[in-house]
């Protein structure tokens, strides 16, 4: 998990001998505390390895929803939404062992973290595992910029996506970090038809979540996710072609 | 039933530190530098591992629908190369995007050589690895201060590609 920041234009503009600059770097260090304080809430309250987690608890059915921390119910609902807009290759409740909503957790506590730095820093970027969400410029004038890897080397990009406005999260999956892990509805096999599934959208928790649901469905729910208001996809194919839907996010800038 | 799952294979869990943890910071160029918390430092950035290999292989573009091929080849955190990977777009406008975007690719990712890049996205330890994966990158952020990750920003001097996950093993290169 990665996190870079630019300071409020204010701060940078005053004077360090202004005393509201220090106020402000003192705000800017309390919410990057902040933010990394609500991954760690995030994590002991989500953790499936931590035995006593609340959610272990739920998976084990020790305790029911309405004994867990709210932001459960909240997350399951979320899952539940993105369960229907990836028109069911994502699903939280199809796992042995108890509904699982880690596959989305991960973009939700980095959106989470992310809201925390809005009121403080101009700028931000998280970077959860290759799962990344923004706000503001990294530059004045400048867009974020995020490689794509190719999911067969990891030293090459296949392209470079830039971040703004809508466009403000980026998620891929893949089976090339751990193999194939993702099964194929119904057949229990490894998902098979693709290489890795990226998407882009606004909110970094059903983009991670549509990746996942778009590499287990071997590419079928790529066209609807191009269905989805804001979202887009790029598919890695097993020989390495390409496809993307309509205004995937490959290229914005005007060519020099 | 449609489902996506995870195989909970313990093989590829152990070490489980996807989420390489760094934790950068920049300050915007205005002079002024906000203090970190005591336990962040500031993460190294890395650029593409070297001796990577350039590999390209040519293929016609077709008209229409074509297949076109885009890749790059990186070599000590060059781009050295634009080859050919297929590129099919997908949706009822394809032929549009296809004949306007993809040249434009194929410069944009050249020009990655050139212009600062903040982050790779790619797979990683994701799913039910996760909580393993957050707990050891937020103790390295605790700990060290993290060596692992690029934030590539505005030192110009391009490159400045990231893996993600820190090594093609999957590990996340720092440990």
């Amino acid at each position: 998990m990665s996190l870079a920041i630019r300071e409020a234009a204010e701060t940078a503009a005053a004077e360090t001998t202004d005393g509201s600059a220090a106020a402000s770097e003192e705000a800017l260090a309390d919410a990057v505390e902040r933010a990394l304080a609500v991954l760690h809430h995030v994590d002991q309250v989500f953790s499936t390895w931590q035995p006593d987690s609340p959610v272990s608890r739920l998976r084990r059915g020790e305790i029911g929803l309405d004994a867990a921390p709210p932001e459960v119910a909240w997350v399951l609902e979320l899952c539940r939404r993105a369960r229907d807009a990836s028109g069911g290759w994502f699903d939280p409740w199809g796992l042995p062992g108890g509904v699982d909503p880690t596959g989305l957790v991960k973009g939700w506590a980095a959106e989470l973290a992310l809201a925390e730095l809005r009121g403080d820093a101009a700028a931000a970027m998280i970077n959860a595992g290759g799962d990344i969400a923004v706000f503001g410029e990294p530059q004045p004038d400048q867009q974020w910029r995020v490689g794509i890897r190719d999911p067969l080397a990891a030293d090459r990009l296949l392209t470079v996506v830039t971040l703004g406005g809508h466009d403000r999260a980026v998620a891929t999956s893949g089976a090339y970090e751990r193999g194939p892990h993702v099964l194929e509805p119904g057949t229990s096999e490894p998902a098979q038809g693709l290489l890795a599934a990226t998407v882009v959208g606004p909110d970094l928790a059903f983009a991670d979540a549509l990746a996942t649901g778009l590499l287990a469905s071997g590419g079928k729910a790529l066209a609807r996710i191009a269905g989805l208001r804001g979202y887009s996809a790029l598919v890695v194919e097993q020989d390495g072609s390409l496809r993307t839907t309509l205004g995937f996010p490959a290229v914005v800038e005007a060519a020099a | 039933m449609k489902r996506s799952s995870v195989v909970p294979a313990a093989a590829i869990l152990a070490t489980a530190v996807g989420l390489g943890a760094v934790l950068g910071y920049h300050p915007s160029g205005g002079g002024a530098t906000a203090s970190l918390p005591a336990s962040v430092k500031v993460g190294a950035t890395a650029g593409v591992g070297a001796g990577a290999s350039a590999v390209g292989t040519d293929q016609a573009l077709a008209g229409g629908l074509g297949d076109i091929q885009v890749r790059v080849s990186a070599k000590n955190g060059k781009i050295t190369s634009v080859g050919l990977a297929k590129l099919n777009v997908h949706g009822p406008q394809s032929a549009q995007i296809t004949g306007s975007v993809v040249p434009q690719l194929i410069k944009e990712t050249l020009s990655a050589n050139g212009g600062p890049i903040q982050a790779v996205s790619g797979a990683t330890y994701t799913s039910q690895a996760y909580a393993a994966s957050l707990q050891s990158a937020l103790d390295k952020i605790a700990a060290t201060g993290g060596t692992n990750a690029a934030l590539g920003t505005s030192n110009g001097n391009g490159g400045v590609l990231s893996n993600p996950g820190g090594g093609g093993d999957g590990g996340s290169g720092d440990d």
